[in-house]
């Protein structure tokens, strides 16, 4: 009977592991709503025209630099550099012409994936969509 | 007694739903509009994603793009800022994605590569809805209750049936057998933990998309519960296994073989443990967010167990344990209902099932949705009306008509619940649960 006991203990012991073990790997308790944390938006961030143009053109020479890059490892390392340069100025080219914002973060996303072929076209798109919003706002 | 037991029940179920529901409305008065707005927003922004994905299929590329850039920059732009301060990682992944889906649909990229960037999309929005939504009680008190009865039904059932082999080599005057058998409960006990990790390798290894394999759980867990729940197949079974049990613990002991009896032991606790092994990962894979709460109706699940089986060895049958599967197993049906409204979401998300909104129905917090498989579609309404017109259905035949056609039966003992009876005094309560 001790060892019966011992055993149901066990038993229910595993049991009991079996639902927490289960339960532990939740990627995320959610609940993000209570949460505290005041990132300030880079959307919500505004800059000068002269600063925006000059990030903007930052920009548009890494793109073409990454797609120069016949390794997409290289190139995808490389695209990391690309938010440093557009978080600063995105609010702005968004308040100011939110389509060009939209294309611009597509070809950021081509960029970002290091393949040869969309590297490139992300590189070129961006080039024509930084050059229409300098002629319209030059710094 | 049992009704006493199912108002109280229903009462906890209502008081749980109506705590949810209350605060929510006086919420939506009370200034937290915007994040009301933001989860309004997010699902404004998935049916625009749906829509995009189902113009690219049928070769509508610019109007798919035109429709995708408007749900990014007319609804998820309002979502960003809410989400942001809840969880800046995925923001920045949502709004990527959302990105490589125009850029894919604008430079012409095969509608196989945007589909799967969709779906991830998909998967991320719901991640999103669940950062910026509290998780209030009914949701918390729904997993809880699953986990509880899962835990405590699986449990008790291996008990039970331990204590019927028990009762049986008693009776047959075999009593030194039983640590043999016990040797095997160890051995379930440890394989059922193994399983655990051995599902998530499994699962790692497949080659399909999170989704589908979510929804391929939830299926399996469906189709076990069913086998487990529904009257007119599981009291037939039951007595098959007892059967089955017992012709094998008499080969083994006439043989006098110590491995038999182990092997009896780790299989007739093993099948309780991989069910709940396989219950468990339903439930944690469509209770993410509430993990807290399935361990503690895990935990409380065990505690009551151990209580029980100590009740079960001392005093057999005096327990209302029939009361107590009976009413299991209807928590166990709602289960499955809400497992199978999951997959059938679940295989939506991943695209392999096609789905029809029906506007009028509401949208519940995405917690509560989760806990009770509840998604205003036709499909998943449908299905889960289907499972629980079956259930009914079989309650019906059980409870009502087969009694009165059966009338001359009904006093007399099935022979093999007398001879279990005989053997152990939790036989017939199992029996007819």
């Amino acid at each position: 009977m001790k060892r019966a006991r011992y055993l149901l203990a066990l038993g229910c012991a595993c049991a009991l592991s079996v639902g927490l073990i289960s339960c532990g790997d939740s990627k995320d308790e959610g609940g993000g709503a209570a949460a505290t944390t005041t990132t300030a938006a880079p959307e919500s961030v505004f800059a000068p025209d002269s600063e925006v143009a000059s990030g903007l053109t930052s920009l548009k020479g890494l793109a073409v630099d990454i797609s120069k890059k016949t390794d997409q490892a290289e190139a995808k390392k490389a695209s990391e550099g690309l938010e440093t340069f557009w978080a600063p100025v995105e609010g702005t080219v968004k308040k100011n012409e939110p389509d060009m914002y939209s294309t611009i973060e597509e070809d950021l996303s081509l960029l970002e994936s290091g393949e040869a072929a969309k590297t490139k076209t992300g590189a070129h798109e961006m080039g024509k969509t930084v050059d229409a919003y300098l002629a319209k706002h030059p710094g | 007694m049992a009704r006493r037991f199912f108002a109280v029940l229903i009462a906890i179920v209502g008081v749980a739903v109506l705590s949810q529901t209350v605060p929510a409305l006086a919420a939506s008065g009370q200034g937290s509009v915007s994040r009301d707005t933001a989860i309004e927003q997010l699902r404004a922004a998935s049916v625009t994603i749906d829509q995009s994905l189902q113009l690219m299929k049928a070769g509508k590329r610019e109007q798919a793009f035109e429709i995708s850039k408007s749900g990014y920059l007319k609804h998820f732009e309002l979502v960003e800022i809410p989400l942001r301060a809840a969880n800046a990682g995925l923001t920045l992944k949502a709004e990527e994605k959302f990105a490589e889906i125009r850029a894919g649909m604008r430079t012409g990229a095969p509608t196989s590569e945007v589909r799967a960037s969709v779906i991830e999309l998909r998967g991320l929005i719901t991640d999103a809805e669940r950062q910026l939504t509290a998780k209030g009680i009914a949701a918390p008190s729904v997993v809880f209750g699953q986990s509880f009865i899962i835990m405590l039904r699986e449990g008790l059932e291996a008990v039970l049936l331990l204590a019927i082999l028990f009762g049986y080599l008693e009776s047959t005057k075999n009593g030194q057998y039983r640590k043999h058998i016990l040797y095997g409960v160890g051995g379930a006990a440890v394989a059922t933990l193994a399983s655990v990790f051995l599902i998530d390798q499994l699962f790692s290894v497949l080659p399909f998309g999170r989704e589908v394999l979510e929804a391929v759980t939830a299926l399996l867990a469906v189709v076990v519960l069913f086998y487990v729940s529904f009257w007119l197949i599981a009291r037939l079974e039951q007595r098959r296994w007892l059967e089955f049990l017992k012709a094998r613990i008499w080969t083994a002991v006439s043989a006098g073989s110590a491995a038999s009896l182990v092997l009896i032991g780790f299989t007739s606790v093993y099948r309780e443990g991989f069910e709940s092994v396989l219950f468990y990962q339903a439930l944690n894979t469509f209770g993410e967010g509430l993990g807290v709460y399935i361990a503690a109706g895990a935990a409380a699940g065990a505690a009551v167990l151990a209580v029980l089986a100590t009740l079960i060895f001392k005093y057999g049958r005096k327990l209302p344990i029939k009361v107590f599967l009976t009413t299991a197993v209807c928590f166990v049906m709602a289960t499955s209902v809400a497992f199978l409204g999951n997959a059938i979401s679940a295989l939506q998300v991943a695209d392999v099932l096609s789905f029809t909104s029906i506007e009028s129905l509401p949208h519940l917090p995405i917690f509560l949705a989760q806990a009770t498989g509840y998604s205003p579609t036709q499909e998943t309404i449908i299905a889960q009306g289907l499972l629980s017109a079956v259930y009914i259905a079989g309650a019906v035949w059980v409870f009502g008509i087969r009694p009165r056609r059966q009338p001359a039966k009904a006093p007399a003992k099935p022979a093999a619940a007398k001879a279990a009876t005989t053997a152990a005094p939790a036989t017939a309560e199992l029996k007819s649960s």
